[in-house]
């Protein structure tokens, strides 16, 4: 890194900026469960709320005050953080979040690398619901537990409570869902398109297909919309 | 053609009188090649038609040096300008590549499936959608959102 060996990254910002940042990904991180930003910003964030939710387990006057500090709206996220999370996490020594690498959020803009930073065993659990996903995988395709999936079902499930019945429940779900084709996903379609596939489709049931959400419509010289989302138009 | 003509000089009349003489050049060395058969000691047989003596004033050399140097005809354009530039520095092949476990499909090595997560996180966002303040699995804890 540019600047010597530094002990944390800057992040292109001032010390207060960093600081306001680091405090609304945690606030964000504690609402939602799970959030998607770049990855260096993800793994600058995680110790910070690895910090406060030691806070949380400690439950004094003390650790309190400390949490409030951090928190731009401490009224509405403590109360989770001292209920919820702190209920969580009491019996895991550390490691409550985790940082997983996807693919760039913004795919035509910077390509930055991207990750998602999530609450282990909570409702959002992006590992926990890879994890069942795997295994829906693996028993439809007759494959059997894979060596790895059967250590990610440990990792999973060790502190999480009822985890064992949970991610049977998830499995169950996801082994309905159909497989998406690549292909298909990654072509772009337009609006137009998709609606006169579901026109075609509903044609072949016998069925009548009424668009429900106008979009404003084209116009067949121009091209442009005739709503009013063109600021052109006017 | 030329050689043609000296070693038939009999023909040579006949074609610079006709119409199937085009070039200038032909034109212009049918009547030398005759004066060649008249007077068979002069040495050239084909005389140069024309020269132009290249005289600048000397007034005006100073100017000409001044004025004519070899210059670029056009701008670069900002295609080639940037062709240039960015030589060697093309897009990597991604080959770290391995299949998911979760759909199989062709995935980035140390990253998620990005349809596997498209998927799932379509699915918590359906749920919310549904039934805001119960998620999958368990009892109705809530998302506090």
């Amino acid at each position: 890194m540019a600047g010597g060996d530094l002990k944390y990254r800057h992040l292109s910002r001032s010390s207060s900026h960093r600081q306001s940042l680091l405090r609304n990904l945690v606030t964000s991180l504690i609402t939602h469960e799970s959030i998607r930003t770049t990855w260096p910003k993800a793994k600058e964030a995680q110790p910070v709320v690895e910090k406060l939710i030691t806070l949380g387990k400690k439950n004094t006057n003390a650790s309190r005050n400390r949490a409030e500090q951090i928190f731009f709206q401490p009224w509405d996220h403590l109360p989770k953080l001292f209920g919820e999370l702190r209920k969580r996490y009491m019996d895991r020594p550390g490691g409550y979040t985790r940082v997983l690498r996807i693919e760039p959020i913004n795919r035509n803009n910077d390509q930055a690398p991207s990750a998602i930073l999530e609450l282990v065993d909570g409702p959002r659990d992006m590992r926990f619901a890879m994890t069942a996903k795997s295994i829906a995988h693996e028993r439809s395709t007759g494959i059997g537990l894979r060596d790895i999936t059967a250590r990610n079902v440990a990792k999973v499930t060790r502190y999480r409570k009822n985890g064992t019945r949970e991610l049977e429940a998830l499995v169950r779900t996801m082994r309905k869902w159909k497989p998406r084709l690549t292909e298909a996903w990654r072509m772009k379609e337009t609006w137009e398109e998709v609606d006169e596939k579901k026109r075609r489709e509903a044609e072949r049931k016998g069925e009548v297909w009424v668009k429900k959400h106008s979009h404003g419509e084209r116009d067949p010289n121009t091209g442009r919309r005739k709503g009013g989302d063109d600021p052109f138009e006017k | 053609m030329a050689l043609c003509q000296l070693l038939s000089p009999l023909r040579v009349p006949a074609a610079a009188g006709s119409a199937t003489i085009t070039h200038p050049l032909q034109a212009a060395t049918a009547p030398q090649l005759l004066q060649q058969m008249i007077s068979p000691h002069l040495h050239t047989p084909v005389a140069i038609p024309f020269a132009l003596p290249l005289r600048v004033p000397s007034i005006l050399a100073g100017l000409w040096e001044s004025i004519l140097r070899a210059v670029p005809k056009k701008k670069t354009s900002h295609r080639k300008k940037r062709q240039r530039f960015l030589v060697g520095k093309a897009l990597q092949d991604v080959t770290a590549l391995n299949k998911c476990s979760a759909c199989g499909n062709v995935k980035r090595a140390h990253l998620l499936c990005p349809f596997c997560v498209q998927q799932i996180r379509g699915m918590w966002k359906s749920q919310a959608r549904k039934a805001l303040g119960r998620y999958w699995g368990t009892g109705g804890e809530g998302i506090t959102s």
